[in-house]
């Protein structure tokens, strides 16, 4: 159930933020680094209070930022630009997005 | 009145990953992220049947946004690459960066075969 919830309303958020950015890369861009540098900090900090099994994780963790985020479209984004685009898409993507989650977690960790 | 078929599909897309990934990892012994890697793999593919067949209708955007959206995920991905590479040396930084190249290569490659199908089709 908190799954289905926060998956919907993190599925409606991104479709907002599409909405507002004109560019369909870069509204895919910029929902998958925040939702990934944003679970990496929320399952930190559950870990660090010793609250991994609370209501928190299907709630935001599965379900909101599971469904905020994307790799349907970004691979399909990927295979339908053109080949530098793309390129750079895909390396900015994967770097930013991992760069995120080590933020998140080092912010997350610190008591 | 989209953003309510989004968000319902959504809802429907995060639980559908919710139930693949853990029928997944509950029929494999390996410790890595395989639930996730089926998830985005088949995500991508029918992302880009859909794409490829380039359909109308009201539902488009609440199947593809909503529900494929949902049902695959980037967020998760990030985190289990960093977990599996995190504080084991080398083998563990080589065994994230499998989990990021091999994850997205077949995404890639999914993507790439569900949009020509579609444009067959």
């Amino acid at each position: 159930m908190a799954v289905l919830v926060g998956g919907g309303l993190g599925a409606g958020a991104r479709f907002g933020v599409s909405l507002i950015i004109p560019s369909a890369i870069l509204g895919t861009f910029i929902v998958n680094v925040l939702g990934a540098g944003a679970l990496g900090y929320v399952l930190a900090r559950l870990r660090l209070a010793g609250r991994s099994r609370s209501v928190t994780v299907p709630l935001l963790g599965v379900g909101f930022l599971g469904a905020f985020t994307t790799f349907s479209s970004l691979a399909v984004q990927l295979v339908e630009g053109p080949f530098l685009l793309s390129l750079a898409y895909g390396v900015a993507s994967l770097a930013a997005g991992i760069l995120a989650v080590m933020m998140g977690l080092t912010l997350g960790r610190r008591t | 009145m989209t953003w309510v078929a989004v968000v319902i599909a959504g809802g429907v897309g995060a639980l559908a990953r919710y139930g693949v990934i853990g029928f997944v990892q509950a029929r494999t012994r390996d410790p890595r992220p395989w639930g996730t890697f089926v998830v985005n793999v088949t995500g991508a593919a029918v992302l880009g049947l859909v794409v490829g067949i380039a359909p109308g209708g009201w539902w488009v955007v609440p199947i593809t946004v909503g529900f494929l959206g949902g049902y695959s995920t980037f967020s998760t991905w990030m985190v289990e690459t960093i977990y599996l590479a995190e504080g084991g040396g080398a083998a563990a930084v080589r065994s994230g960066l499998l989990n990021l190249v091999g994850t997205l290569g077949a995404g890639l490659i999914a993507a790439a075969a569900g949009y020509l199908i579609g444009t067959w089709l």
